[in-house]
C-alpha cells in the first residue's frame, strides 16, 4: 500500500512537472503558428481635385470581404492571456481609384497601421504576429 | 579523485571539443552560405523573361536588381599560344558581380563605362588553364571575339564549383544593341517585403510582366541561421533536463523525509526554485526558435511529413541537373552541411555535459 502511494505521488510529480514544461512550450508553438503578417502605416491624406480626401496605398493592402467588397486589415492590440497580442479588424473601404502601382482609398485611414502579405489568408478578428516583432 | 572519474571527465573535455568543433562548423557554413550566395530574390525561366538584358541594363540601380542572360558553351582562347577551353559564358549587367557575391584575386567586375569594348570576367581556375605565369593585360578569345578581362574570381573548393556544371562560367557585358533575354534577375531581398512583393515592384519598374520561378535565397539565408538557433536550442535543453530532474529528486526528498520540518521545507524550497528555474530558462531557451512562417505547415506544427516533404524537395533540389549558377542548389548544399553538423554537435555535447557531470559526481 506504502508503495503504491509512493509510487503514485512520483508520477504526479513527475506528471507535473511535464505539464508545467508543456505549457510553457504550447504558449510558444502558438505564437509560431500565428498568422504572419508585414505592416504599412498609411500616409496622410490627400486632396483630389474633386475634392475627396483619399489615403494612396498598396494595391497589396486591399483584401475582399465574405460578400466580395473591398477591405482592409487594420492591426489593433488587445489583451489577451499571456498580455498584449496584435489582431486584425475587417473595415470595409471605398475604392476611389486604382492602378498596378497604388490603390486610392476613400474613408479616415491616414496614420492606421494595416496587414499586409499575410503568411496565409486572414480573418476578422484573428490574432497575428509581425515580422518586424 | 578516481580513475572513473578521471577517465569521465577526459572523455566530457573530448566529447565538447568535437562538439564545439561541429558548431563551428555548423555556424561557419551558415556564414559562408551568405558569402557564397546572394541576399536576394532570383526569377528564373529557362525560356528567359521577357526583357532583354540591353533593357534592363539602364534601369537596375532603380530597381536594385541585377540581370544575366542565359548561358552558352564556348572556346575560350588566350589567343597567344592557343590554347583553347571548354567553358560557360553568360552575358550580364554590370552590376551583377556585386549581387552574386563574386570574390575577385584581380580586378574588379566591369562597369557600365565598359559597356562599348568587350569586357569579361573569368574564373580562377580559368585563368591558372590559359594565362598561367603570365601578367599584365589579358586578352580572351570568346568563339573567336576577343574580349579584355578586366577581373578573376574566385572559384575554389568545392561548394563553390556547385551548379557550374563543372564547366568554368565567363562572365561578360552585352551591347546597347544587343537583344539576348534574361534568363534570371537577382532583385536585393528586403526582410520586411515578402518575394512576390519584390518582384511586382521590380515588374512596375521594368514595365514588363515577369513571370517565372521565384527563389528567395534571402529567406534561406535566415533559415540558415534559424537552423543554428534551433542546434543551440537543444543543446541548451540538456541544462534545462538536468535542473528538472533536480527538481523532481528534491520534491519527492522532501515528500519522504518525515524527521525535520526545517529540511523538509529547505528540500521542497529547493525543489520548486529549480523548478521555476527550468521553466524560465526553458522559455527564454524557446526565443531561440525562430523559424520564419513560411517553413511552417500551416495548422499542426506536428505535421511531420510536411517536414519531410521540405526534407526531400531539398535532396531533390540537389539531384536536379544544375544550372550554370544553381544558387538555390548551392543553398541545399549548404543547408543540408549545417543540419548534419548540429545533428553530430548536439548529442556530443549532451554526452559531454553527461560525462562531465559523472566525473565531478564523487561515486
Amino acid at each position: 500500500m506504502k508503495n503504491s502511494k509512493q509510487f503514485a505521488v512520483r508520477m504526479a510529480a513527475a506528471l507535473f512537472i511535464i505539464l508545467a514544461l508543456c505549457i510553457v512550450l504550447a504558449h510558444r508553438i502558438e505564437i509560431l503558428l500565428l498568422t504572419e503578417v508585414r505592416t504599412v502605416t498609411v500616409p496622410p491624406a490627400i486632396r483630389m481635385e474633386d475634392g475627396s480626401t483619399v489615403v494612396k496605398v498598396s494595391p497589396a493592402c486591399i483584401f475582399t470581404n465574405r460578400n466580395g467588397q473591398p477591405c482592409v486589415m487594420l492591426l489593433q492590440r488587445r489583451e489577451g492571456t499571456w498580455g498584449t497580442e496584435l489582431y486584425v479588424a475587417e473595415t470595409s473601404v471605398q475604392i476611389y481609384s486604382a492602378d498596378y502601382d497604388f490603390c486610392f482609398l476613400e474613408g479616415n485611414l491616414e496614420g492606421q497601421t494595416l496587414a499586409i502579405y499575410p503568411s496565409r489568408s486572414l480573418s476578422d478578428d484573428e490574432t497575428v504576429r509581425c515580422v518586424e516583432e | 579523485m578516481k580513475t572513473r572519474n578521471i577517465r569521465s571527465l577526459i572523455c566530457g573535455v573530448i566529447c565538447l571539443s568535437f562538439s564545439a568543433f561541429f558548431f563551428f562548423g555548423a555556424a561557419f557554413v551558415s556564414g559562408d552560405l551568405k558569402n557564397r550566395t546572394p541576399f536576394a530574390i532570383e526569377l528564373y525561366s529557362p525560356q528567359g523573361l521577357e526583357v532583354s538584358i540591353a533593357q534592363a541594363s539602364p534601369l537596375t540601380e532603380r530597381g536594385g536588381f541585377a540581370a544575366a542572360s542565359p548561358g552558352e558553351k564556348v572556346q575560350a582562347a588566350d589567343g597567344a599560344k592557343g590554347r583553347s577551353v571548354l567553358a560557360y559564358c553568360q552575358m550580364t549587367t554590370a552590376n551583377y558581380g556585386a549581387y552574386a557575391n563574386l570574390q575577385f584575386s584581380e580586378g574588379q567586375y566591369f562597369s557600365d563605362d565598359a559597356s562599348a569594348e568587350h569586357a569579361a570576367v573569368i574564373p580562377e581556375s580559368l585563368s591558372k588553364e590559359l594565362f598561367a605565369g603570365r601578367s599584365g593585360k589579358k586578352t580572351l578569345y570568346i568563339n573567336g571575339t576577343e574580349f579584355a578581362v578586366c577581373g578573376v574570381y574566385k572559384d575554389d573548393g568545392v561548394l563553390v564549383q556547385l551548379g557550374s556544371a563543372k564547366l568554368p562560367v565567363i562572365y561578360r557585358n552585352g551591347s546597347e544593341n544587343s537583344d539576348a533575354p534574361t534568363e534570371h534577375l537577382l532583385i536585393g531581398a528586403d526582410a520586411a517585403k515578402t518575394a512576390e512583393q519584390q518582384v511586382q515592384e521590380t515588374a512596375v519598374t521594368m514595365r514588363a510582366p515577369l513571370e517565372g520561378e521565384i527563389k528567395d535565397l534571402g529567406r534561406l539565408h535566415q533559415l540558415g541561421d534559424s537552423i543554428l538557433l534551433l542546434g543551440f536550442f537543444f543543446a541548451g535543453l540538456w541544462f534545462i533536463l538536468r535542473l528538472c530532474i533536480f527538481s523532481y529528486q528534491k520534491l519527492i526528498a522532501a515528500y519522504e523525509c518525515k524527521e525535520h520540518t526545517s529540511q523538509r521545507g529547505f528540500q521542497a524550497f529547493l525543489g520548486a526554485g529549480a523548478l521555476a528555474l527550468a521553466l524560465f530558462g526553458f522559455a527564454l531557451l524557446l526565443q531561440l526558435v525562430r523559424i520564419p512562417a513560411v517553413y511552417l505547415p500551416e495548422n499542426n506544427i506536428f505535421d511531420f511529413p510536411y517536414y519531410g516533404r521540405q526534407i526531400l524537395r531539398g535532396i531533390q533540389q540537389m539531384n536536379t541537373d544544375c544550372r550554370i549558377k544553381d544558387f538555390s542548389r548551392i543553398c541545399a548544399f549548404y543547408l543540408c552541411a549545417e543540419t548534419v553538423s548540429l545533428i553530430l554537435g548536439v548529442p556530443l555535447f549532451w554526452a559531454g555535459c553527461q560525462s562531465l557531470r559523472w566525473g565531478f559526481l564523487d561515486k
